[in-house]
């Protein structure tokens, strides 16, 4: 049982009278489809001094992630710290909701409480208390942003998931993890090789990536608790492109053994178990649909690489993408209804949408070069590597194209990123 | 029902678990290259033989047609002499090429910053092949090299060579690890096909990942789009 160890933050739900039965949420659609409008507080401490670090720090959480989704507008309040007190008045702010924040400080630990209230009835929708180290309160607020999505939506926002991705601040290409917002980078990798294209497990524990730390490009699998990693795939030639299967079994992935790159499957553990395509063009880049009855990939069969849709046997192999000349990098959302994939124009990479049945190709980039689209696990947002500032690195963006965000911190080269799945 | 509720629960935390730097490589060195390497010598050895049998052979036949018996003995023993001598020269010359190549090896090809890849690069000594954009054909100035090349493979150098594929910076990180493949595979085809020996030769991509020349330009596009011949100590 592994609960006991990790525990260092313990939640406590209030429930407030009236709003009891947890299951229950409110979908709440704003009259004429407009945002809702949302008024995040200035933190009330509860033992003593404000400490402006931590109020601000929180604040600023809450608007990047209640921001990011688009669902609301922020509504700035007249004076952010005498805000607190007056702005419950619900005539003196032009808001559906209030976000509340209270803490207490001690020595070793910081104490929350988030409420979400709706003004026009004045009902605590949500209060949450959560209880943890200071270094970790980026995660209560986070957390509570997850809830506050719930509340209002029926479901959960993904800032409290991780991105896995590649950046060469050590000097080669090593797999990192961050929060969604890039706070707490953290290197997994340093073998001072070339490491590439990480892929979360549904289960989020383990991360299959290509690396080069044996003279030549095999396919691994690292238990991120422990750090231990397998070599899964070495055969002769590339192993790359490696994709969790929904169920968490299987590994699509492509292969060079049988003389050019061509997608297989294999179980989690390395055992070989299908050859998917066969064709002398290039294949690879597969990404199963959410149900796991299909694979999307790239070949290059008809002269340049397109997007190509196949069952995931190997069969019925369609064209999904018939414009543009090189379509690249395709990633199914978790919801099924929308392909991301990225298409040259020039030298540069631009991010599309489209249907899994080849309908509605749509542009959602167009500044810069951006490539690798990934979903997050509510197929709200979007990470993808964009090199619009000079060095590549990532940003967020809603699934539409709008609110396109850098979330990247360091100044080295940051690509390849990989949403992972609600831990 | 009260008006406060107290429910606990309990988070599994993950920064703890991302503390993770002990990442144990289970991964076995390579293995066989001796049981390879005795191989490939027995196979140079009947090579050599092979070509030593069919010189004496045309050798034989010249002097047949002079119809001139003590003289067709004498100017076979030259023959034979000269054949000798050639053998001597050329093993001399390949021990040597063996010995420059072991002692200017000592640095990987991972280590070196572009520039100092390209200046090594121009004094290995098979040169490196070019390719179109988003080709994997060989073009004749490509093919004459890999003619020399093979010519160095199958006269001086007898040792394991492989064969780096790699791409400019445009186009897709794993497409280009998949064409660099290509690249390689064609020169090693072309290579195999001019005699060279199938054991002597292996293949690696690296796509994108290692430009011979920084700058995104057509010029270092067109130096980045190669195979380079890698001597294997």
């Amino acid at each position: 049982m592994r609960i006991p160890l990790f525990s260092v933050m313990i939640l406590f739900l209030l429930c407030p009278a009236g709003t009891c039965s947890q299951e229950e949420f409110l979908r709440v659609t704003a009259q004429g489809n407009r945002q809702l409008k949302v008024a995040i507080l200035a933190p009330l401490t509860l033992s003593g001094d404000q400490n402006q670090k931590i109020a601000s720090e929180v604040v600023d959480i809450f608007k990047l992630d209640l921001g990011i989704t688009g669902i609301f507008s922020l509504v700035d309040l007249p004076s952010a710290s005498g805000a607190s007190a007056s702005a419950t008045n619900k005539e003196t702010v032009d808001a559906d909701f209030f976000v509340k924040t209270s803490y207490r400080l001690s020595a070793t630990s910081i104490t929350f409480e988030y409420r979400l209230t709706e003004i026009s009835t004045g009902k605590e929708l949500l209060a949450k208390r959560y209880s943890s180290s200071i270094k970790d309160l980026r995660k209560t607020a986070h957390t509570f942003s997850d809830e506050v999505l719930y509340t209002l939506t029926g479901e959960r926002g993904p800032f409290t998931s991780k991105i896995g991705y590649v950046s060469t601040a050590s000097g080669n290409k090593e797999i990192y993890l961050m929060d969604w917002d890039g706070y707490n980078s953290n290197k997994l990798t340093s073998n001072g090789s070339i490491n590439l294209n990480p892929d979360f497990s549904p289960s989020g524990k383990e991360l299959i990536f290509t690396s080069y730390k044996n003279q030549n490009p095999d396919l691994y699998r690292r238990e991120l608790f422990t750090g231990t990693e397998a070599r899964i795939s070495s055969s002769p030639g590339i192993n790359i492109t490696g994709a969790f299967s929904p169920e968490g079994n299987r590994v699509a992935l492509a292969m060079s053994k049988d003389g050019n790159s061509e997608i297989y499957l294999i179980t989690k553990a390395g055992k070989p178990l299908a050859r998917l395509s066969n064709n002398p063009a290039i294949d690879l880049s597969p990404t199963w649909s959410p149900d796991g009855k299909f694979i999307a990939f790239v070949s290059d069969r008809l002269g340049k690489p397109q997007i190509f849709v196949m069952r995931f046997d190997g069969t019925d192999v369609r064209r999904l993408t018939t414009t543009g000349s090189y379509n690249v990098a395709p990633r199914w959302s978790p919801k099924g209804d929308r392909i991301a994939y990225s298409r040259q124009y020039g030298n540069s990479f631009q991010i599309h949408l489209i249907n899994p049945d080849g309908s509605d190709d749509k542009q959602i980039t167009f500044e810069g070069s951006n490539e690798h689209p990934r979903w997050s696990p509510d197929a709200r947002l979007i990470v993808f590597s964009s090199k619009r500032e000079g060095p590549e690195s990532l940003y967020v963006m809603r699934s539409d194209g709008s609110g396109q965000t850098k979330v990247s911190r360091g100044r080295s080269g940051d690509s390849h990123p990989t949403w992972s799945p609600r831990w | 029902m009260s008006n406060f509720l107290f429910k606990a629960f309990v988070v599994i935390a993950f920064p703890i678990m991302l503390v993770s730097g002990c990442a144990k490589d289970q991964v076995k060195p390579d293995e066989g290259l001796s049981s390879a390497a005795s191989a490939q010598k027995a196979s140079a050895d009947k090579a050599a033989a092979d070509k030593a049998i069919a010189d004496k052979a045309a050798a034989d036949k010249a002097a047949a047609a002079k119809a001139a018996a003590d003289k067709a003995i004498a100017d076979k023993a030259a023959a034979d002499k000269a054949l000798a001598d050639k053998a001597a020269a050329d093993k001399a010359a390949a021990d040597k090429a063996a010995a420059d190549l072991a002692a200017s090896a000592g640095k990987s090809s991972a280590s070196m910053t572009p520039a100092e890849r390209e200046a090594e690069a121009a004094k290995a000594p098979m040169k490196m092949i070019n390719f179109d954009f988003d080709s994997y054909a060989l073009t004749q100035p490509a093919r004459d090299i890999l003619y020399t090349n093979a010519d160095y493979l199958l006269k001086k150098y007898k040792g394991k060579v492989k064969l780096e594929g790699h791409c400019d910076e445009r186009g897709s990180d794993e497409y280009n690890l998949a064409l660099g493949e290509k690249r390689a595979k064609s020169a090693m085809d072309y290579l195999s096909t001019l005699g060279v020996p199938s054991e002597q030769l292996s293949i690696i991509s690296y796509g994108k990942e290692r430009p011979l020349v920084t700058g995104s330009d057509e010029v270092s596009w067109a130096k980045n789009r190669r195979v380079e011949f890698v001597i294997l100590k």
